[in-house]
């Protein structure tokens, strides 16, 4: 077996968790400190804390005209319906009869109820949502877990659809998140390590594996990584993603995105781990190689004949987003004994009256293409059908009838078009989107020759990249064959006795060994 | 700046000033190219050669319109003392430059063809362009003649068909390299003719292979004929399939036997002065025409009686050819000098192969199995009840 070989380019810096607060403490020196008996002094230094945080809440409870106890929340974070039935209620109840109590944890009917001594968690757990009780006399503060905020229901995935699978999708919710995927894994060899990663967004990161089966090397190398982010703030995974790749500088991506839990369950089982982020429905999904981005969750659950047809018309069509433009410049500007004859006089006929060279026209159509496929992913909906209109002018019969491009190449353009939403994964059809540009110049410089030194560059650069120390084109170079039946076919699931090989998963086994069946079958 | 790598830095000057300096250096555009479909070459006045190629040349298909517009067919004329001076004469005339990548048949003139073409040849094969797959043919008479015949909308259509012909396909120029550096220096080459077909009320003329010419050292040495052809043609099974009808019984009930995946095999032997040639025919034959009373169904297996009869026939008409081959032209078509070549060496060093070819002695083997006798033999159950 090979032995890992993790980036050495990682250097480790200080440990960020002590600079994470850097930002409060320029807002008050006490906030490493803890809390004292005094209910006043505790809250002053509360409220210069959160001065000018109009979301902050401050409710004094006063029985008697005293003021016995504060709740600090933070609006719009706190479940105040229950903070008001479970907490205030039976505590003010409590204290009518009782002045002198002393253990409010008596009477409050909450299951998540923590006590903690320092201003800094204080602060954590208030701006995280959970209200914190100061009582006076006491110098803990009470937490209570009644964090809730709007939050969007589950809705079936938009960027990785199916048709024979899962509707439901990760949210922005980690918590909704965590117990998506463990509903999908019910056992406790699930893990879920929870960090907090950014300095002002406090985002809290989960690293989900299954215990037994994931490399340990691998969970200490992804947290080793995730230590050395240093950033303000970690608004999507995709910054998560970029601070722990081995390459920055490459078009293709190194990590799988998913937002189906099902997809991540798979790769979990698959010895693969994958880091769940608060605030964004994507999840990272890691090692990965460049052939799983062609594996759609649909090919496991639909047979496996089709699973395995489809997964070679994607290899197919790939090929076709890549190099279909490249290869008609290159065909029409220096090779044209390539093209049957009767298909040439018509080629030759079509272009006869366009003004510019093959490669200009293609650069002017691809671009064009680009340009409509970004103007529909970022215009509002209602302007979405007319842009569908215009486009449809645009790269169509309109384009042809003012001369500017030539019929074929409109149908190379938009077979190009419909090939690069092939993959099942948008991040890995960008690199191949991004590269045909390049190959395209090549090709109207250097006709297939060109072409084919591009190709050979692209390929050798996948090769030197790796992901988490597991070559990228793994499979395929180092070449494994017992692992092409997840990668050339979809074998049938009896057959995938073992887990990939480039997770490098303590137990190997996904099913029973063949001895202990046959055992079974003795018996 | 000053952070990035050397090797960098040069790399990236490098990938730039080679993809820009070049500036696509060698660019050819489709709408630049004259593309040559035919070419035709005689021998013009003072013995200088006369060339006519078929060009096409596109015409706009004007945006959305049907676009049935098929282009524009030029026939280009021109001569000079060699065939490359006369094409150079042309192209200096044409904005557009010649390709030659789908040139689909060289025509050679008959009058040419009986002077020799080993001169024009010699330009096809040198030049890089001229493609090796383009077929070579004898034509009747003047090929410039026949090209004017033929110059119609739909010619292009004509000739790429009858260029992809399985007739065609061993007649390649690359086919008459090999041959003309083998041995024995002979080849056949078809013969081309204008066939007049009706189409609607109006006459047209098509081309239509006609025969073979017999080729020795790059010159015309005989025209086949038809019996000749036949028998060539089963030889090389040169279309998909060919017929051979016998007689039986008697003289006036014919029976027609198609033939297919036709295969010869030349044994060469040599004892003492006595050169002799065997040639092995195998063919697998089906019933295609029964006029006899003999039924083929019938559990006596007659097939197997017919096909002594077929083989009989067969060779004779073999032996046929090869003794006009050895008689009348002196060619040696089937190429036996190479088999005499590879399998005695030391003999061939001293042998006079032209003399020697005269005086082979030839035998045919034939070997054809009846495969099918057909679907239904109604008209033989007939017959056999009036009698």
């Amino acid at each position: 077996m090979r032995k890992i070989i993790f980036g050495k380019n990682i250097k480790k810096k200080t440990n960020s968790t002590q600079k994470m607060f850097i930002g409060v403490k320029r807002m008050s020196k006490a906030c490493d400190s803890a809390l004292s008996n005094d209910l006043y002094g505790n809250v002053t230094v509360l409220r210069s804390i959160f001065a000018d945080c109009e979301d902050a809440v401050f409710h004094d409870i006063s029985v008697r005209e005293t003021v016995k106890s504060s709740i600090i929340y933070i609006q719009g974070l706190t479940d105040t319906a229950q903070l008001d039935l479970c907490v205030l209620k039976p505590i003010i109840e409590a204290w009518k009869t009782d002045l002198n109590l002393s253990d409010i944890r008596e009477h409050v009917a909450i299951t998540d109820i923590k006590e903690i001594t320092y201003f800094e968690d204080i602060v954590q757990m208030i701006t995280s949502g959970n209200p914190v009780m100061l009582v006076q006399g006491v110098s803990n503060g009470f937490v209570f877990g009644l964090s809730k905020w709007e939050q969007r229901s589950l809705e079936e995935s938009q960027a990785e659809s199916v048709i024979r699978g899962t509707r439901e999708s990760f949210t922005e919710t980690l918590g909704t998140n965590m117990a998506l995927l463990r509903r999908r894994l019910k056992n406790p060899s699930c893990k879920m390590k929870k960090m907090t990663i950014g300095r002002y967004s406090q985002t809290s990161v989960v690293l989900a594996y299954i215990e037994g089966i994931a490399d340990p090397r691998l969970i200490t190398e992804v947290q080793e990584r995730l230590r050395t982010i240093d950033v303000d703030g970690v608004l999507e995974s995709g910054v998560i993603e970029e601070w722990i790749e081995e390459t920055n500088y490459s078009p293709f991506p190194q990590m799988q995105n998913t937002e189906r839990p099902d997809a991540a369950a798979a790769a979990l089982l698959e010895g693969r781990i994958v880091i769940i982020t608060d605030t964004t429905p994507f999840v990272l999904i890691l090692p990965t190689t460049f052939f799983s981005f062609f594996q759609s969750p649909e090919d496991y659950y639909q047979r496996f004949p089709i699973g395995t047809a489809i997964r070679w018309v994607r290899y197919l069509f790939v090929c076709v987003s890549l190099i279909a433009p490249s290869t008609y410049v290159a065909v029409l500007t220096y090779h044209q004994e390539m093209i049957p004859t009767t298909l040439l006089l018509r080629i030759a006929k079509s272009r006869e009256e366009i003004p510019f060279p093959a490669l200009f026209e293609a650069f002017l159509m691809e671009v064009t293409f680009e340009a409509l496929r970004e103007a529909g992913v970022r215009l509002p909906k209602q302007i979405g059908a007319a842009v569908s209109i215009v486009g449809a002018l645009v790269i169509g019969q309109a384009a042809i009838q003012a001369g500017l491009v030539s019929a074929p190449m409109v149908m190379v353009v938009a077979i190009t078009g419909i090939s690069s939403f092939m993959i099942p994964q948008y991040s890995a059809s960008i690199p191949l989107r991004l590269l045909r540009f390049p190959l395209m110049l090549l090709a109207g410089s250097f006709g297939l020759l060109g072409m084919m030194l591009g190709i050979l560059a692209i390929i050798s650069h996948m090769c030197i990249l790796t992901s988490f120390g597991v070559p990228y084109m793994s499979t395929m170079a180092p070449m494994n064959v017992t692992e092409m039946k997840d990668v050339l076919i979809r074998a049938p699931w009896k057959q995938m006795r073992k887990r990939p090989a480039f997770s490098h998963a303590l137990d190997r086994n996904r099913l029973k060994l063949p001895s202990e069946n046959d055992k079974g079958e003795q018996e | 700046m000053r952070k990035i790598a050397y090797s960098t830095r040069y790399g990236f000057m490098l990938a730039v000033s080679i993809l820009l300096l070049t500036g696509c250096w060698d660019r050819r555009e489709v709408n630049d190219l004259a593309l040559i479909i035919a070419t035709g070459i005689d021998l013009g006045e003072n013995n200088q050669v006369a060339v006519t190629i078929q060009v096409f040349i596109p015409s706009p298909s004007g945006g959305s319109q049907e676009g049935n517009g098929q282009g524009n067919i030029f026939l280009l004329m021109s001569s000079g003392s060699t065939l490359s001076e006369a094409l150079s004469e042309l192209q200096k005339k044409l904005p557009r430059s010649f390709f030659w990548g789908h040139s689909k048949i060289y025509v050679l003139g008959e009058a040419l063809a009986k002077r020799g073409f080993a001169e024009e040849l010699d330009f096809l094969w040198r030049d890089v362009e001229p493609r090796e797959e383009s077929k070579v043919l004898i034509a009747e008479g003047s090929a410039r003649e026949l090209m004017k015949l033929v110059n119609e909308q739909n010619t292009i259509e004509i000739i790429v068909k009858m260029a992809k012909s399985r007739n065609l396909q061993k007649f390649t120029l690359t086919e008459v390299m090999k041959k003309t550096a083998s041995s024995a220096k002979a080849c056949i080459l078809p013969r081309i003719t204008n066939m007049v077909v009706m189409s609607g009320k109006k006459q047209s003329g098509v081309l239509s292979i006609g025969g073979f010419s017999v080729i020795k050292q790059e010159k015309m040495v005989a025209d086949m004929d038809k019996g000749d052809f036949d028998s060539l043609n089963r030889l090389y099974n040169l279309p998909t399939y060919s017929t051979i009808t016998i007689f039986p019984e008697n003289k006036t009930n014919p029976i027609t036997i198609g033939l297919k995946g036709s295969k010869f095999h030349l044994e060469p032997s040599i004892q003492g002065e006595k050169w002799k040639l065997k040639i092995k025919f195998k063919a697998d034959g089906y019933i295609e025409q029964n006029t006899t009373t003999i039924d083929l169904f019938s559990p006596k297996d007659q097939l197997r009686r017919l096909e002594a009869n077929v083989n009989q026939e067969l060779s004779a008409e073999i032996l046929k050819l090869i003794k006009h081959s050895q008689q009348r032209w002196n060619a040696d078509i089937l190429g036996s000098a190479d088999s005499f070549r590879r399998h005695y060496p030391m003999e061939w060093k001293t042998v006079n192969w032209d003399e020697r070819y005269k005086k082979l002695e030839v035998s045919v083997e034939t070997d054809c199995r009846l495969r099918r006798a057909g679907i239904s033999d109604l008209q033989q159950k007939m017959l056999h009840k009036k009698e």
